[in-house]
């Protein structure tokens, strides 16, 4: 018994040695969050940490992080979120610039509630955290994490009927005057009809939308829109902001409502923007109160039925609301429609003309890029066009068409079995300001039929849900689905099937990449090619249309010259290249024979076809990611538009670097040497010997491959530019082709700059 | 020889289990608030938001430049009919660039 007592004792003892050493090591010692768990953290006065993570289960679909309890309350503490790689970033900007997702308004009351229907969408692995404190005192925050497989959540709308921002008047919702019960609207006060009305529009807006931030609608009534006997304003409606380029964004420099930056950021617009207001609601709307009186439209009234529409001469009053809150939602066209405007669109700059046809200070926005010009021959994207050619589809009568995929080939597209099948959007002739590009096309249709859509530009029928428009606003942020549910890792692919051929991956933006397939012709000898194409549901190049591998051919007659390119498609080739990066492809026959791929980080298959042969190949990276160096200047590269059609393609880990150099032959065949060194340093000179390879045709059995010396590449590299030899980037080269038909590529001291770019 | 520990602590080992079990009740109110984590920091370089600078490389926000209007018009029949334009805002600045600088820093 005594020994028993002593060895409890003991386990007491040691069970609280044990309790100590679990609080220190909980209090001294960065670790990963757990699911559902608030950590307390403590910033030193303006400092910033990257210490956090957490390890996000597989089949997640949600990830919420929330930040509270500050103390100080009135610190300003940002929180910054990437998936998959840790921030390396020691400023703000740069923490901003690295990260996928970002809260940073005035506050610390930040918040983030992402969802599978982002980009990146969430997933299982390893998400990082930032978090910066600028307050010159320190602060401690709690910060609460939680992920789960819910789907992403029907869209919360509210509707404010008391905030009076901005000279909002509210009164009309509080309207006193008796009101007569109709179609389930049992209100017994016209205020308190118009708000049963305004949330009937919104649950039924809310039926075909999903988001994690609630979309807030700013209700007014004001008393000074245009009001007569025989015409009125109705209703007016918008979003309150517009935005481009912030994390969640898909498409780098294209303009974005604020319902939809929201909905993509996974937060609300201060905390996108950096911003010190908190209450900017999402949407402003706005209703004539004179319609209710005899003032406006003689004996017509708004009609508050909640179960079914107006009939006869009163206005529905819940179709109306929808179809201007859907405009609000993002079904908007930027593009100029109006008379001659000037805006001040950046700060310290000049006002920007606008005429008709004009983008919105200059930029894209997402609504018009789903938009072409077809007129039954060539498909032309609307923002590709110059701003009279837009002019002139924004007056073609059907030529302007939306050719985003889920509304095209959506049943209620009731043109979608006629020529394109695109959506025929309203375009006449002459242009009808404000109606013109934003609606479905209504009237003077070639096929005998009109569209009978909540978004047409006229409204007799008083519809009630949002049709084609629900499609529609996929394309531009609304989409329920995952977005580009693939981490595509930058740099050099091979199949190990097919080894000496390979691929160079690279992202030129956002999800638009460059592949630069590195290969051999029929005869063995060395053959390059070029695809650029978008990555779609982890597909680069979904379509696979004609054409989109080219192989080019140089002209020494022509180039180099600035004004004309010396590089042009090999008309005797037609080829074609798709790569699947889903996780589905390793599933596929191309990657279950061939080769044994234990060990890869990733396989993807790719389709490639060049006349008349094609084949699946199974790809996977060169070179694990782990070992490329940071920062990596690892991209493709060239020497700008007066020396163009050539290039190299730069892949560095650990401390070497491997160069794919893509150039031509004395008769303007496409070749490529390879070469590798060791001891790169970032702005010192390093030289490279190149060889040039040869192997096997594509469809050949593999043989062992052949190589004599090529020449020499000599760099220095700075840093990662978009602008040429802005850091003092420059190559020096000379190679020699040994094939049949010989020649020789040199250059000396030339700048170059990032094509792709650079992986981090 | 191994250490035995006995049941009766010296007055010093009483002292450290004294101290051991104050520190994990602390330890059981520090959780219930939220584990306490310290981190690895650095000093910010700059202390300015990036977010204060209008850079639409790093982001930028403008108001809105346009909203749409629903009018409607009573017709020969007597009906009415709705339809939808849209009108430019009457400013000429849309800048909001105050909304992203933040606020000044706590001194």
């Amino acid at each position: 018994m005594k020994g028993g007592k002593k060895a409890l004792t003991s386990s007491v003892f040691v069970a609280l040695i044990a309790g100590v050493m679990v609080i220190f090591t909980a209090t001294t010692q960065a670790a990963g969050i757990e699911n559902n768990e608030t950590v307390t953290i403590s910033l030193p006065a303006q400092s910033l940490t990257t210490d956090l993570w957490v390890d996000v289960s597989a089949g997640s679909k949600a990830l919420n992080l929330e930040m509270s309890n500050a103390s100080p309350t009135n610190v300003d503490v940002d929180l910054f979120v990437r998936y998959g790689q840790p921030f390396t970033g020691t400023t703000a900007a740069e923490l901003s610039n690295q990260a996928d997702y970002h809260s940073i308004a005035a506050d610390s009351a930040e918040w983030l509630h992402l969802t599978e229907a982002m980009a990146p969408p969430v997933k299982g692995g390893r998400w990082y955290i930032a978090l910066v404190n600028y307050a010159q005192v320190t602060a401690s925050v709690d910060l609460t994490v939680s992920h789960n497989a819910n789907p992403v959540p029907k869209a919360q709308i509210i509707f404010q009927f008391d905030n009076t921002a901005n000279g909002c008047k509210v009164d009309g919702w509080n309207d006193t005057t008796p009101f007569t019960p109709v179609a389930g609207n049992n209100a017994t006060t016209v205020g308190q009809a118009r708000r049963n009305a305004a949330m009937k529009a919104a649950e039924l807006l809310a039926e075909s939308l999903t988001s994690s931030v609630p979309i807030v609608i700013q209700g007014c009534w004001p008393d000074d829109l245009e009001t007569s006997q025989n015409s009125a304003v109705l209703a007016n409606a918008g979003p309150n902001r517009i935005g481009l380029n912030y994390p969640g964004l898909p498409l780098s420099g294209v303009w974005y409502g604020q319902p939809v930056m929201e909905r993509l950021a996974g937060t609300e617009y201060c905390r996108i923007v950096g911003g010190l207001d908190c209450n900017i609601p999402t949407i402003t709307a706005n209703f004539n109160p004179k319609i209710d009186t005899d003032e406006g439209l003689g004996s017509t009234r708004w009609y508050y039925g909640l179960d079914s529409a107006a009939a006869g001469r009163n206005v529905d009053f819940i179709s109306t609301a929808m179809h201007e809150i859907t405009h609000g939602l993002g079904f908007i066209s930027l593009v100029w429609v109006g008379d001659d405007k000037e805006f001040q669109c950046f700060s310290g700059q000049p006002a920007i003309m606008h005429t008709a046809g004009s983008k919105f200070c200059g930029l894209d926005d997402v609504f018009s890029l789903e938009l072409v010009d077809y007129n039954g021959g060539d498909i032309r994207p609307f923002m590709e066009l110059d701003d009279s050619q837009r002019l002139d589809a924004m007056q073609s009568g059907n030529e302007l068409q939306w050719a985003g995929e889920a509304a095209s080939q959506s049943e209620r597209n009731i043109f979608r079995e006629n020529n394109a099948g695109y959506v025929l959007m309203y375009a006449p002739n002459p242009l009808e300001p404000g109606s013109s590009v934003s609606h479905l096309f209504q009237s003077g249709n070639p096929y005998g039929t009109s569209y009978h859509e909540l978004m047409t530009p006229m409204q007799r029928d008083n519809l009630r849900e949002l049709g084609l428009a629900e499609y529609m606003l996929w394309s531009v942020g609304w989409n329920p689905q995952p977005l580009n549910n693939v981490t595509i890792q930058p740099g050099m692919w091979y199949d190990r099937a097919h080894d000496g051929h390979g691929m160079v991956i690279e992202p030129i933006r956002d999800n638009l990449y460059y592949v630069l397939f590195y290969t051999y012709d029929d005869e063995g000898n060395p053959e390059w090619m070029a695809s650029a194409a978008t990555v779609e549901n982890g597909v680069f190049n979904i379509t696979q249309g004609d054409g989109s591998l080219i192989r080019f051919l140089y002209d020494y007659d022509i180039g180099p010259n600035p004004d004309i390119q010396a590089h042009s498609p090999d008309p005797a080739v037609s080829a074609s290249l798709k790569i699947d990066f889903n996780a589905s492809a390793a599933n596929e026959s191309a990657c279950l024979e061939g080769a044994d791929r234990s060990g890869a980080s990733h396989l993807a298959v790719v389709s490639w076809q060049v006349n008349d042969s094609s084949g699946s190949w199974c790809l996977e990276p060169i070179i694990s990611i782990d070992r490329y160096p940071h920062p990596n200047l690892g991209a493709s590269w060239w020497a700008g538009r007066s020396d163009q059609g050539w290039g190299l393609s730069l892949v560095f880990f650990d401390s070497s670097i491997a160069v794919v150099l893509y150039y031509y032959d004395a008769s303007g065949q496409p070749r490529w040497a390879i070469g590798t060194q060791s001891d790169f340093v970032i702005g010192e000179e390093i030289t490279v010997p190149l060889k040039e390879k040869h192997g096997y045709a594509r469809t050949a059995t593999p043989v062992a491959l052949t190589e004599t010396d090529a020449g020499s590449i000599t760099l220095r590299l700075n840093s990662a530019t978009n602008t040429l030899g802005a850091d003092g980037e420059v190559v020096n080269l000379d190679v020699t082709y040994h094939g049949p038909e010989g020649g020789s590529w040199q250059r000396s001291g030339l700048p170059i700059t990032n094509l792709t770019k650079a992986a981090e | 020889m191994n250490t035995v520990i006995t049941f009766s602590p010296t007055p010093a080992k009483r002292l450290f289990m004294v101290v051991g079990l104050s520190c994990f009740l602390l330890s059981t109110t520090a959780w219930a608030e939220g584990r306490r984590l310290a981190v690895k920091t650095v000093p910010l370089v700059s202390a300015q938001k990036a977010s204060a600078q209008p850079d639409i490389v790093n982001g930028y926000s403008l108001k809105a430049p346009k909203m749409t209007q629903s009018m409607a018009r009573v017709m020969a029949d007597g009906k009415v009919s709705r339809i939808c334009r849209d009108v430019g805002v009457a400013t000429k600045s849309l800048l909001v660039d105050d909304e992203r600088k933040g606020k000044e820093l706590l001194k």
